[in-house]
């Protein structure tokens, strides 16, 4: 009898374990997308910046200031929700 | 229990009671700890990620602005080139991680960037212009050194000589001040109805959720310019030091703004 007890605790917390594991790593998961989201955006802006770089810094005549170089995109719901 | 000498026992024993409360309040523990904190690291990295993104916004502002006033006010003639010195500051709204993720108080975020244009190049007889720029919150104002200060309080004479006295001028103190005023009022209707079976349809009651909210963000940023003399003295001892008087104090900014945004949302649910 003791023993039995014993074997259904080790389920109960493999199961909870199992089930939290699941929407944990899809809460990492979309924290990491969301961290890509914006990492890219870092890096493309860079791009951007760098491409205007010789056009900004020359002074010829009809010249107009360019800014902001870069829009990011929206963040998306399915970049965020893992599926 | 048999237990020999040298041996582990093979069975802890603990009270029944102390047993069971362990158990329940262990899960309840876990869950606290564990959620709190994976909401705190979500916030934080939410945070990181506006400041990184912002940070690099504002630098690159900074410049491209700088740049652009630079090739284009060359205020000292054809081929006199210009020196820029260029401060944005901005106040930025910042995700407010202890409520509710929603906008939060604005932050400062300032960046600065000193540009001498030269192309193709500086004439002799030329003067470049001295350019100090201002930019809070998009409003861009333009100062020339030379409105300050002459030609004769320059540091050094047409022909290269140090002067014992000369004038400065400069960006003084920076003073920020930001209020965030936020208001919000949620109304709840419930309208109780029969209940009716009709086609194997339930309806029991309808609840309507209006939900408004307002947010006023007020933010004043003071920016003052210095006029300083500086001196050579020389001590007794012979060695020359630097003195520096505070002629004049001006303000070049102090303008409150104030951003308003409101917004509103009904949510229905029908049972």
């Amino acid at each position: 009898m003791r023993l039995k007890i014993s074997k259904n605790r080790k389920g109960q917390s493999t199961l909870e374990t199992a089930l939290i594991f699941i929407v944990l790593i899809a809460f990492l998961m979309g924290i990491t997308n969301i961290w890509l989201w914006s990492n890219n955006q870092i890096v493309q802006r860079q791009v951007q910046y760098n491409n205007s770089r010789v056009e900004a810094g020359t002074a010829i005549d009809g010249y107009t200031l360019k800014w902001p170089v870069y829009t990011p995109p929206d963040l998306t719901e399915s970049e965020v929700i893992f599926r | 229990m048999n237990n020999k000498k040298g041996q582990a026992p093979l069975e802890i024993t603990r009270s029944p009671v102390l047993k069971h409360k362990s158990l329940t309040g262990q899960a309840v523990l876990e869950m606290a700890i564990f959620g709190s904190l994976i909401l705190f690291i979500f916030g934080v990295l939410i945070s990181q990620l506006q400041r990184l993104n912002d940070q690099q916004y504002v630098q690159m502002e900074a410049f491209r602005r700088a740049l652009y006033q630079a090739c284009r006010n060359n205020t000292g003639g054809s081929g006199a080139g210009s020196s820029v010195q260029y401060s944005l500051i901005q106040n930025r709204r910042y995700a407010d991680t202890s409520n509710n993720f929603r906008k939060g108080a604005t932050q400062i975020l300032s960046a600065g960037a000193s540009l001498s244009w030269a192309v193709p190049e500086i004439k002799k007889d030329t003067e470049a212009a001295h350019l100090i720029i201002v930019n809070v919150n998009g409003d861009e104002k333009i100062f020339s050194y030379r409105d300050y200060i002459s030609k004769d309080n320059d540091r050094y004479d047409k022909d290269g000589n140090e002067r014992t006295t000369h004038k400065v001028f400069t960006i003084g103190n920076t003073n920020f001040w930001s209020n965030l005023y936020f208001q919000e009022t949620s109304k709840k209707k419930e309208t109780p109805t029969q209940i009716t079976i009709d086609n194997k349809l339930i309806k029991k009651a309808k609840i309507t959720t209006d939900r408004w909210s307002k947010v006023e963000d007020a933010a004043t940023t003071q920016v003052q310019y210095d006029i300083l003399e500086k001196s050579k003295v020389v001590q007794p001892d012979g060695t020359v030091a630097e003195s520096e008087v505070l002629l004049k104090t001006g303000d070049l900014y102090n303008n409150p703004q104030i951003f308003t945004s409101e917004h509103s949302s009904v949510w229905e649910t029908e049972f």
